[in-house]
């Protein structure tokens, strides 16, 4: 098939992705999305998405890197057992994820007595916010990541380990450069999992203003009240995400050369 | 909570009422549909969520023969305010824990409230009692506010996790639950009207069930009171 069948063949799932978004993005007037830009409660849930579906990521950056890595060896047994478990998180209904952060996490739950102890309590908090971003977030960098670093060529760390290099070294320096697109990649659809992610807050965070409520909760929310700021907020949030990834990805070569 | 209803035109069997229904009205909605599929022998599909979000689908197209809403600005939004009749109403109260004994304790520091969201009829009527009561106390207990839910049911089982230590739900729904029911002050005491409104000749059916005494008995024993 010439390369150009292959894009053919591909027009049915472009055009079924297409069409909605450019249904929403005409539907919404410019002087309602600037309306709704100026709107101080959706500009607050513009702030409080933008920044902790960025410490969502971070954090799974920092924690999800040593998991990725671990899992890039392939481990048997428990290994196994570990990698469902983080698959689960892509499985579960968000809205159930909800329910058991809160079955572990909130006032009542398994730790929370705990917790409280320490004078923390996460439910209705922003952390319960990222937290529940992290939650569903995580599996798309950690699988990326594994896949990244598992494609490593072995032959490279052995040699550097041959020539005296600690593990630590060796990640640093051989395989996370080699590894840098795909952590990249796994990074950019997790901060967009997370940005997007409604049912697990909505249930683990709840909703108030300027606190907990997030982009998607406001529009969900709004929808009822006031249809067409509703719907100017989705083309909002909508353009603010394309441009962040379009962005990400041209940058994604410039960052991995970087990684050197 | 199923909010999001798929209802293809095409698949409806002939015969089935499919009725909306505010989330505290689930169970009412439900036994008058009893009374219906006896009277009617056509079964009967309930639907519950927040009453706006319900309007809200069925003005963009949501098969429905009947919607029930918990006030009356829901109504708006499928333009039938002049149509709609009250057929029950509830009280607004305090469902507490154990840690909540007054309603002056709700604005104790460190006390968490969940409360519907605005956007919903029972957000609205909580905002509407909070006005009628001193202000500094308002303040207190707004201050204590943790969630605003998108439906009553929802702040009801905040309170029933124990994730929060009270909430501001229907008495209708503090029933059957371990919770107790905390009468607002005399001043700020809201009443919860409940409109029904009939889209089909077959929802007029339903809604003439609601209305007399089959259906009256079903509600009345489920805790609601009569309208005025």
């Amino acid at each position: 098939m010439r390369w150009s069948g292959w894009w053919a063949a591909s027009a049915p799932l472009i055009a079924f992705l297409a069409l909605p978004v450019f249904a929403l993005v005409i539907s919404a007037k410019p002087e309602e999305v600037l309306a709704g830009l100026s709107s101080p409660s959706s500009r607050s849930a513009l702030t409080l998405s933008a920044w902790t579906s960025v410490a969502s990521t971070l954090t799974i950056l920092v924690l999800g890197t040593p998991l990725a890595y671990a899992l890039s060896k392939r481990p048997k047994g428990l290994g196994r057992l570990v990698e469902a478990l983080v698959d689960l998180p892509l499985l579960l209904p968000p809205a159930v994820a909800g329910v058991a952060l809160l079955l572990a996490f909130g006032r009542a739950g398994l730790l929370g007595p705990a917790l409280s102890v320490w004078g923390v309590e996460l439910p209705f908090t922003t952390i319960a916010v990222v937290a529940a971003q992290v939650f569903v977030a995580c599996p798309l960098y950690v699988r990326a990541a594994a896949l990244g670093l598992a494609g490593v060529s072995g032959d490279l760390s052995e040699a550097a380990v041959m020539d005296g290099s600690n593990t630590w070294n060796t990640f640093r320096r051989i395989q996370m450069p080699l590894a840098a697109a795909a952590l990249v990649e796994g990074a950019i659809i997790s901060w967009a999992r997370a940005l997007g992610e409604f049912g697990a807050t909505l249930i683990f965070a709840g909703n108030f203003p300027g606190r907990t409520q997030t982009m998607p909760l406001a529009i969900y929310l709004g929808f009822e009240f006031d249809f067409r700021s509703a719907l100017a907020l989705s083309a909002l949030l909508l353009a603010v995400s394309v441009i962040v990834l379009l962005v990400a990805r041209c940058l994604r070569p410039t960052l991995s050369f970087r990684a050197y | 909570m199923p909010m999001f209803v798929v209802l293809a035109g095409c698949s409806q069997p002939k015969g089935e009422l499919v009725v909306f229904a505010a989330a505290s009205m689930t169970e009412g909605a439900t036994a008058i549909g009893a009374e219906y599929q006896q009277a009617y022998n056509s079964s009967v599909t309930v639907n519950h969520g927040g009453s706006d979000m319900l309007a809200y689908q069925i003005s963009q197209g949501a098969r429905a023969d009947v919607l029930i809403t918990a006030d009356l600005e829901a109504m708006d939004i499928v333009s039938k305010r002049s149509e709609a009749v009250v057929f029950a109403t509830s009280e607004l109260v305090v469902a507490a824990s154990e840690k909540v004994d007054s309603f002056d304790d709700l604005s104790r520091p460190g006390i968490k409230i969940a409360m519907a969201a605005k956007e919903v009829p029972a957000g609205r009527y909580t905002r509407a009692a909070l006005e009628k009561i001193d202000p500094k106390l308002a303040k207190a207990i707004m201050a204590n506010v943790v969630t605003q839910e998108p439906n009553v049911r929802s702040a009801l089982n905040k309170a029933k996790l124990g994730e929060v230590d009270a909430a501001f739900v229907y008495s209708t729904d503090v029933a059957g639950t371990d919770l107790k029911a905390i009468e607002l002050p005399a001043e700020a005491r809201q009443q919860a009207q409940y409109y029904i409104v009939a889209f089909t000749p077959a929802g007029k059916d339903y809604v003439a069930l609601a209305r007399t005494s089959p259906g009256r008995d079903a509600l009345t024993k489920l805790g609601f009171g009569k309208p005025e």
